[in-house]
């Protein structure tokens, strides 16, 4: 069964101009549960307007999302999203960050502490749990990040361009990392990313948009086992027939 | 296996304890220093100009004495005006915290509120407190005309401050929030204040300042037994110019210190913001 | 460079409209004396400050102008209100004023600080009244209440001052402009109130209960002086000799017309003609001669010494003080 299903979606905009932009046609996509999918395109391609509509932060002009069957209106908890940004709330320590999705959702204390040791450890941020963000580097608050979007244990985690302000030597080691996590938990994995590279590296499968008006041009299913070698021959390949793909689509 | 997390070391508070005396002392030193400059260069206008209203330092200082111990002609200390003044502007001051902050994050939150009250308000902002006081003299009895012209002073720049803190939050975070499940009453408890926070802060510190200014317009009013405006007022119909200045500088003095605490306490409250400096 | 270019039109705009404003500010002020030396351009202009709502603007130079007594002795008043004497003194020192007409208490603060400036005869006397709110009937009651006055540099502070010492009381002093006085003792902030007239009248008038405790404090006392800068004084001896004497007719002439000069004052002022009539039956305001009482000066000085209001004079230096800032020569000039 599927985990994701996409129906259909459509989505277009009014400039200031007036005139109606179309950004996404008629996407159609299903994830299976425990699924890594990352979505690859162009800047403008609809990719993060996509992830933002998954996660009810806007509503499609037409077409349906569910998640487990049921229809997508507004953001679940049980969805979890990281942004490109940390976006910490800057005022929270570390570990109140985390917390927070719990702290909403009433849980009791010792429960939140608990998860949230776990969660810390989980990132490796456990030695820096009353550090204010401004405190930490910029991977390290995208690890928060990614914990606070854990901690409610979300069976979907949508990521929109998360490592793509990091540097490349703190970025190969994030996506280590989120294998690592991903493999613990066993959660399915919506990534979006406009690096192939990246894709490549961490999905099951890669889905290339289009863009103008943005659509799904083709999908690669990548079978090696993890963790993959940069320079093997077969990620070589896989990487260079999607170049050539996202180069194509337009 | 645990993850591979090695960071980098962030510099979280330097040593820096024997280097702070030795700071301390310059600092004083140099304060000393521009002090001594500033007191020369009045001699030198009271030594050129020589007019019977520009008094001498030493006349100040031994006004400002001589007001200390003595008190002026009623027998209020210095001490004692200036804490009945004080205490008038924390009133009004702490009126105006309790109408400002509510109204700021109403208005904030809700910006059709704002739109719609906005011509009502904002003229009544730019009227100077001082021109109510023929109003208030009529309208109102004893203290509360004091704490009125305090009020009007210190309630805008809370209010403007607050509603733009609240404004400020950013859609980042409050998507953040949203994702997260917050209800709305939990976006406004648990982001929009907290962010907000330092802006209200920062009107309070702005308002009380606009507040403290205020002392001399405010018992100006008259009425009153005591109290530094009045000592102004008083000294300077008696011509006595040396103890005018005296009483300025403890009004200037005194703003400064209420400012200097506020601006510890704020960083205190909020080490998040490292932008804090005046 | 573009931003420059339109930071620099904007400027230069404003400072165009700036010139324009200015330029039609100054023509119209410029125009006034022009007309008004059109009409009589052999009139010295005097002005006169004193304070507000004493009737001085309304009974005395509008008798002054009404009658044509300050024109006949070639002079043209204007006239400036004033809520307290040391802002009189201030104005005086500041050469924006000629003539003052200011309690001797303002005047000798000041000339202890050092401004030039000579009283040459009395204004006003009998000018400081004691008013007390209902259920206050004697003077002694009032020993630790709240009196108001109209400023620490009045006469009727001194005089207040002076009463406590003479009674052997205390009371707490508060300063209010003096229009205000009635609206606080109305309130009940205040329990007594040393104004000038008619804001006494106008008072008892007005406030249920509110009753005159004295007439004045001190009877025949000196309230206010017709007191110039001393450069004017030593310039100009004969501006001050007319004017004195024009004070003198309009104070005959206010004498002998009271009931026709107290209507014209209630047209003015809009008081009531009952209030302005009894302040004049309580304080002979402008019917006094114009004599200086020396002994009510030296009284007020030493009071003064005392309270700590006139500072750097002590009791044995009073004398040649006084005799210094006090000339009546123009007076017995005027009055020959």
């Amino acid at each position: 069964m599927s985990k994701i299903i996409l129906r259909n979606l459509f989505k277009n905009f009014t400039t200031t101009q007036g005139e109606l932009v179309s950004v996404l046609e008629g996407i159609n996509l299903e994830v299976a549960d425990g699924e890594f999918v990352c979505l690859v395109g162009k800047s403008g391609c609809g990719k993060t307007t996509l992830l933002r509509i998954i996660a009810g932060l806007e509503q499609p002009s037409a077409g349906e999302i569910l998640i487990d069957n049921n229809l997508v209106k507004k953001p679940d908890p049980l969805i979890g999203m990281v942004f490109q940004e940390d976006r910490l709330f800057p005022w929270r320590t570390v570990r109140r960050n985390v917390e927070f999705g719990l702290e909403l959702r009433k849980m009791a204390k010792h429960y939140r502490q608990q998860a949230v040791e776990k969660y810390l450890r989980l990132v490796g941020l456990e030695s820096f749990a009353d550090a204010l963000p401004y405190e930490l580097s910029g991977g390290m608050k995208q690890r928060a990040a990614i914990a606070r979007a854990l901690v409610n244990e979300p069976d979907v985690i949508l990521m929109d361009e998360p490592f793509g302000a990091l540097d490349a030597q703190t970025r190969n080691q994030m996506q280590e990392e989120l294998l690592e996590i991903w493999v613990h938990r066993s959660r399915t994995v919506l990534f979006v990313t406009h690096s192939v590279d990246e894709a490549v590296m961490l999905a099951d499968r890669v889905l290339v948009l289009a863009p103008h008006p943005g659509r799904i041009q083709c999908e690669y299913r990548l079978s090696m086992p993890r963790p993959r070698d940069r320079l093997s021959n077969e990620f070589i390949k896989s990487r260079r027939e999607i170049l050539e793909a996202l180069n194509k689509a337009r | 296996m645990a993850l591979p997390t090695r960071f980098e070391s962030v510099p979280i508070g330097l040593s820096r304890k024997p280097k702070f005396a030795l700071a301390m002392l310059s600092a004083t030193g140099l304060f000393a220093a521009k002090l001594s400059v500033l007191i020369l260069f009045w001699q030198g206008i009271v030594l050129v100009v020589h007019s019977v209203f520009i008094p001498s330092p030493v006349q100040v200082w031994n006004a400002f004495w001589r007001l200390t111990l003595q008190g002026d002609m009623q027998g209020y200390t210095l001490f004692q005006a200036a804490w009945v003044s004080l205490l008038r502007v924390l009133r009004g001051f702490g009126l105006a915290l309790l109408a400002g902050i509510p109204i700021g994050v109403i208005f904030g939150l809700w910006n059709k509120v704002y739109t719609w009250v906005k011509p009502l308000v904002e003229p009544v902002r730019f009227i100077p407190p001082l021109a109510w006081v023929p109003l208030v003299i009529i309208l109102l009895k004893g203290e509360n005309r004091y704490t009125f012209i305090i009020w009007i002073g210190a309630v805008f720049p809370i209010l403007i401050t607050t509603m733009s803190g609240v404004n400020a939050l950013e859609k980042n975070c409050w998507e953040v929030g949203q994702v997260l499940g917050a209800s709305r009453w939990q976006a406004v408890t648990k982001l929009v204040i907290p962010a907000a926070a330092p802006h209200m802060f920062a009107g309070a510190r702005l308002g009380l300042g606009v507040g403290w200014a205020c002392i001399v317009a405010a018992e100006m009013i008259g009425g009153g037994v005591a109290g530094l405006g009045n000592l102004i007022i008083n000294y300077g119909q008696l011509l006595q110019i040396d103890a005018v200045v005296a009483v300025m500088i403890v009004i200037g003095v005194l703003g400064y210190l209420l400012n200097e605490i506020l601006i510890l306490a704020e960083k205190k409250l909020f080490p998040w913001r490292r932008d804090i400096k005046f | 460079m573009s931003i420059f270019r339109r930071n620099f039109r904007v400027i230069a705009s404003i400072a165009l409209i700036f010139v324009l404003f200015s330029l039609t500010g100054c023509g119209s002020v410029s125009k006034t004396p022009d007309s008004g030396a059109g009409g009589k351009s052999s009139a010295i202009k005097l002005r006169i400050g004193y304070p507000v709502g004493s009737l001085t603007k309304e009974l005395f130079l509008q008798t002054g102008i009404d009658k044509g007594i300050f024109a006949k002795y070639g002079l043209e008043v204007e006239g400036e209100d004033y809520s307290v004497g040391g802002q009189i003194i201030q104005d005086l020192a500041g050469g924006n004023l000629d003539v003052g007409i200011v309690g001797p208490s303002p005047a000798l603060i000041g000339a202890a600080q050092g401004v030039d400036l000579k009283i040459v005869a009395s204004g006003i006397k009998n000018y400081c009244p004691l008013v007390a709110r209902k259920g206050i009937n004697s003077i002694k009651e009032l020993n630790g209440k709240k009196v108001g006055t109209p400023g620490v540099s009045s006469i009727e502070e001194t005089m207040l001052n002076y009463l406590e010492s003479q009674q052997g009381i205390k009371t707490k002093h508060v300063y209010a402009n003096v229009a205000n006085l009635t609206e606080m003792l109305d309130k009940g902030e205040l329990d007594a109130i040393v104004p000038w007239e008619p804001v006494a009248a106008d008072t008892v008038a007005k406030v249920a209960g509110a009753h005159y405790l004295l007439d004045t404090i001190l009877p025949n006392a000196e309230a206010a002086d017709i007191t110039v800068p001393g450069k004017f004084f030593r310039d100009n001896p004969n501006t001050i000799v007319s004017f004195l004497k024009a004070a003198e007719e309009i104070r005959q002439y206010i004498l002998k017309h009271t009931d026709e000069r107290v209507k014209a004052a209630a047209q003015i002022t809009g008081l009531p003609e009952s209030v302005i009539a009894e302040s004049i039956r309580r304080s002979h305001e402008f019917t006094t001669p114009l004599q200086i009482n020396m002994d009510s000066i030296k009284l007020i000085a030493s009071s003064d010494i005392a309270s700590g209001k006139l500072r750097g004079i002590d009791q044995n230096g009073l004398n040649s003080f006084l005799a210094k800032n006090i000339d009546s020569a123009l007076l017995q000039q005027a009055l020959q």
